[in-house]
Order: C-alpha cells, then structure tokens, then sequence
C-alpha cells in the first residue's frame, strides 16, 4: 500500500494504545483480528493484509471514535478495499442482489420507480424547499418478505413527522441508490456514477436541503459526496435529529405511554459517523421510560452485517446477544434508526431454532414508533 | 434488418431444456434471439442472476421449468415462482417493465410450446425495444 494512503489517515499518528481493539466488535468475536496489530504490522512489519482481514471489519467506525490519536481507520480500510478490489472478494449475502441493483441505479437509460410507498393521509408537496430522500427502503421491503416488517411505514412515519412539525416534503419521482454500500466496498467507480445522477436530480429539484431517515443515506450524502464533488447547494439533514431537536424544542409533542419502554441500538452511521447520539434518546424519553444498554453510544456494537458482507451463523449470534443485551435491560422494545439493522437484527430472529416464538423480542423503527406518538388535539 | 433483441432462457434440465432439445429435433423454428442457459433446477436461480442478465445488456430473460408437480426435485419450480415474483417486483421499482421477464413451464415433450414461446417473447420484446433505450438501426 503506498505511503500517501497510509498517511491520509493518520495511521502514523498511531500510539499503539489498544483503544481501537478494545472497542472493536470483531476483535471481541476473533482473536486474531485486531485495528492495532494491522496498522502495527503496515507500519513496522511492512506486512501485507490478508484479503479476509480486510473484510473482516465492518467499517462501523468504533475504533476512530474513540481513538485518542484520530486514526481513520475504517476509512482505511475502505481504501484497502479499494485498492484490492482486483485481489480478494468479500463474502456477499443474499446472492449480491444489493449490489445488482445499485448498478442497475446507476444506468442513466433506466427511471426507477420509488414512490410506491405514497399513501393519502400523508402530504407532499412539489415546491417545498425540503426533498426527503428514500433510499433502498422500498427494496427490502420486497427482499425482506419473509420477516413480516413492513419497510414502507418507514418513509409513510418519515413524512408524517415531518407533517408534524409543518413541513411537507417534496420527494423525487426517480430515485437511486444513494451508493453507501459500493463506497463502503471500496467501488469508487460506481458510486460516483449514482452520486451524480442522485446530485444532478436533486439539484435540478432546486431543492435547498435534503432530509434522510436512512443514517447511511445521510452519512453518505452529507460526508462522502463533498469528498468527491466538492460542497454541495444543499444542506443535508437526518430527521432523527431533526426530530429529537424538535422535541426538545416543543415544535413536536409526543404523546407519552407510561407502559412504554425501549432501550435504542445506535446505528453506526448514526452514532459512529455522524455523532448523532442524543437526539434518539430525547424523542424515546418523550414517550415513555428508556433504558440504555451497556454497549451503547460510542460503544455501540454493530447490527452485524455492513454492504452486505460476511453473514454467517457468527454474525447471527452476534446479533441474538444484542437482542439479549437489549432484553437484559428490562425494555419492553429495541429501537433502531436505521432500516438495514432492523432488517439484520430482525432476521436472528426469524429462525425459529434460534429463537422460539416466545423469545422474540419487539424490534422497531424509532420513525416509525415516534408517528404513532404524534400529539394531536384534533 | 430488424432489430434483433437479446434474450437469456434459463432452462431447467429435465423439462424445459429437454423441451428445447424436441424443438430442435422436430425441426421447429424459433427465433435466433434466445440464448439458452442450463441449470440444473428453476429453484437453483437468484433474482440477482436474472438482474446480472439485464445489467449485462440481456433485453428479455426467461425462466423456464417444469410443470407444478413435475419437478426433478419436488419443489424447485414453486421456489423459482415465488423468487420471480420477488424479481418482477425489483424490476418495477428499477423502472425495467415487468414483461421483460418470464416465467413458463414447459415440459421436456412440449417441443412446439418451446418454439412458440421463444417466437411470442421476442415479439413482446421487439414491440418493447431495446432495454438500452436506444433502438439499433432504428428499428423499435
Ligand atoms: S486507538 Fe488509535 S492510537 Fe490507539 S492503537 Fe488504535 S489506532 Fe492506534
Ligand atoms: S471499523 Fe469497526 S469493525 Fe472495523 S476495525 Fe474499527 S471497530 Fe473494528
Ligand atoms: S442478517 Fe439476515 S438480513 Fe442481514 S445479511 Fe444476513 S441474512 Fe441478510
């Protein structure tokens, strides 16, 4: 690897604390994976990474978070990828039809669908100054059948709250992917192609700020494309802040449930990439008791699987003692932001070996259980 | 010329690619389009297999097995109806119409049903054009 990348994100700067393989979930699962011991071996060794190591990270950005040194290392990571991309495959999940459709996004001759989620009691509007960008919602509700989740209240709650605090989003016709996934794969080239075509739509919307309910589609949006296409003419905004500032400020009342009670699983892109952290806390506190778990905020572990990478039996477990850790707390709910970890995490559930019928533990989308909270006098 | 679509069929090995080999070897005409490929089973194919064909410029794909009830392995054919399913619904939120793909069940004597099949889908695909939009010598 050459040595501009390497100090591109600071891994010189490293202080061989441990920090990173103190955090990291992987290290907690594998014993022979461990941030410290790559950047070490980069650095002293001159070692190359093995391709599983590479893929072994889940990019959830634990490991810069806390570090004291502010090595980027799941940055690196990705770039490792990226520059191998040619030498080692991941393991893919669900036979790579995630990645299909991102390519299939990405051709400028095809006009998505993506409003199939629409409903009557909730309003749009065309002019409005705000765009709520959807994401790859509608395709898991299809790809995810099996689970009994309907993915599509999502965006239905995303613009009823946003109804709530008077503002009624415009949202576009044709929509692709927002390339989280191909950037995270290291597959610049595909990314930058939907970036594009994702920009030129949202700037010829005239849009002036895009709102997000996925946090990867916000971190995506707010952090990676100015990194290629330099600033944007619009702000980016991810409504679960957005809303848990609402709350705090009175622009939205939630009614409260005494016999309600969650606990909240910090997505990585949320907590660990965008250090979106209390405004969750603020709207579950507004509706009834909450209850943290041990692994939380900056410590939160991942939901398992990130791009759609290495599934196996491991990542399953991994996700039942989430599960557990959030029963442990005493809440009557998990509560997740993020569309993918509720499918992940709901998916450990749904094998009926591993957990029984009565074993199953409510799994919810923080949007979707904040709109059926919505005060209203009528 | 007339524009000439590319089509993909992914024939089961017991019925449909049978049901293939009969049309060959009766001699009935079907269209040059079809590129057949064998799998072992429908229940073998992922809707990401039937996108990749789209992605790499197939016009049309056709799934085709054995009839309900007549699977080599029991149950292959039901498996592969509810993952078309799951793909017609893909391709509708992708913007690629939804008969650009299909599902048929052809058994290894149906020879003649073969051909027809082949010959009534690249009708539906010539009428639908080029699933690159541009219509090649501008034939649509
Ligand atoms: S936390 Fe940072 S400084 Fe400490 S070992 Fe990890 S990369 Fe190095
Ligand atoms: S990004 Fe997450 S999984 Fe990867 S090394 Fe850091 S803490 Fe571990
Ligand atoms: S956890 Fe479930 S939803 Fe997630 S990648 Fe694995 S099989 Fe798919």
């Amino acid at each position: 690897m050459d040595k501009d990348r390497i100090e591109e994100y600071g891994i010189r700067q490293c202080i061989d604390c441990g920090k990173c393989s103190w955090a990291c979930p992987v290290s907690h699962r594998e014993n022979d994976f461990s941030p410290r011991s790559i950047v070490e071996n980069l650095l002293v060794g001159d070692k190359k990474l093995l391709g599983r190591e590479m893929w072994d990270c889940v990019t959830c950005g634990t490991c810069s978070a806390l570090c004291n040194s502010n090595v980027k290392f799941h940055e690196f990571m990705r770039t490792v990828r990226k520059l191998s991309v040619e030498r080692a495959s991941p393991m893919i999940t669900h036979g790579d039809i995630f990645n299909f459709i991102s390519l299939l996004s990405s051709k400028p001759y095809l006009r998505p669908r993506t409003l199939n989620w629409l409903s009557p009691d909730i309003k749009v509007s065309e002019d409005s100054r705000a765009l709520l960008f959807v994401g790859c919602t509608p395709y898991l509700n299809i790809i995810f059948k099996n689970l009994n989740i309907d993915f599509l209240q999502i965006p239905r709650a995303a613009v009823k709250l946003l109804n709530a605090v008077g503002i009624e989003p415009r949202v576009l016709e044709s929509e692709r992917c927002c390339g989280h996934d191909q950037y995270w794969l290291g597959n610049d080239d595909l990314f930058i192609q939907l970036a594009g075509l994702n920009l030129k739509a949202i700037e010829s919307s005239g849009a002036e700020e895009v709102i997000t309910f996925c946090p990867e589609c916000y971190s995506t949006l707010k952090f990676v494309y100015p990194r290629f296409f330099g600033s944007l003419d619009f702000e980016v905004r991810n409504l679960t802040a957005m809303m848990g500032d609402a709350v705090d400020s009175g622009v939205l009342s939630l009614t409260e449930d005494s016999s309600l009670s969650t606990t909240f699983h910090d997505p990585c892109r949320l907590a660990k990439h965008s250090n979106i952290i209390e405004e969750p806390r603020r709207v579950l506190r507004a509706i009834g008791r909450f209850f943290e778990m041990p692994r939380s905020r900056h410590t939160s572990v991942c939901c398992g699987v990130a791009s759609w990478v290495n599934c196996d039996s491991w990542t399953k477990r991994w996700q039942l003692e989430r599960i557990e850790e959030a029963r442990a707390t005493g809440a009557g709910a998990l509560v997740t932001a993020c569309p993918k970890c509720l499918a992940h995490l709901s998916c450990a559930q749904y094998e009926k070996n591993s957990c029984g019928e009565s074993r199953r533990f409510d799994i919810v989308d923080i949007h979707v259980l904040a709109a059926s909270r919505i005060f209203s006098t009528e | 010329m007339t524009w000439l679509p590319k089509i993909i069929a992914f024939c089961c090995n017991w019925c449909a690619y049978a049901g293939a080999d009969t049309a060959g070897l009766s001699r009935f005409q079907y269209p040059p389009s079809i590129r057949i490929l064998r799998v072992m089973c429908t229940g073998r194919i992922e809707p990401s297999m039937i996108l990749n064909c789209f992605e790499q410029g197939a016009d049309g794909v056709m799934v085709l097995g054995c009839h309900p009830g007549d699977c080599h392995y029991i149950s292959g054919n039901e498996s592969a109806k509810s993952r078309i399913e799951m793909t017609l619904e893909i391709m509708e939120i992708l913007g690629i119409d939804k008969r650009r793909l299909l599902l048929k069940w052809i058994s290894a004597s149906e020879g003649a049903l073969f051909a027809e099949t082949a010959k009534d889908f690249t009708e539906v695909i010539r009428s639908l054009g080029p699933l690159r939009g541009e219509p090649q010598d501008g034939q649509r």
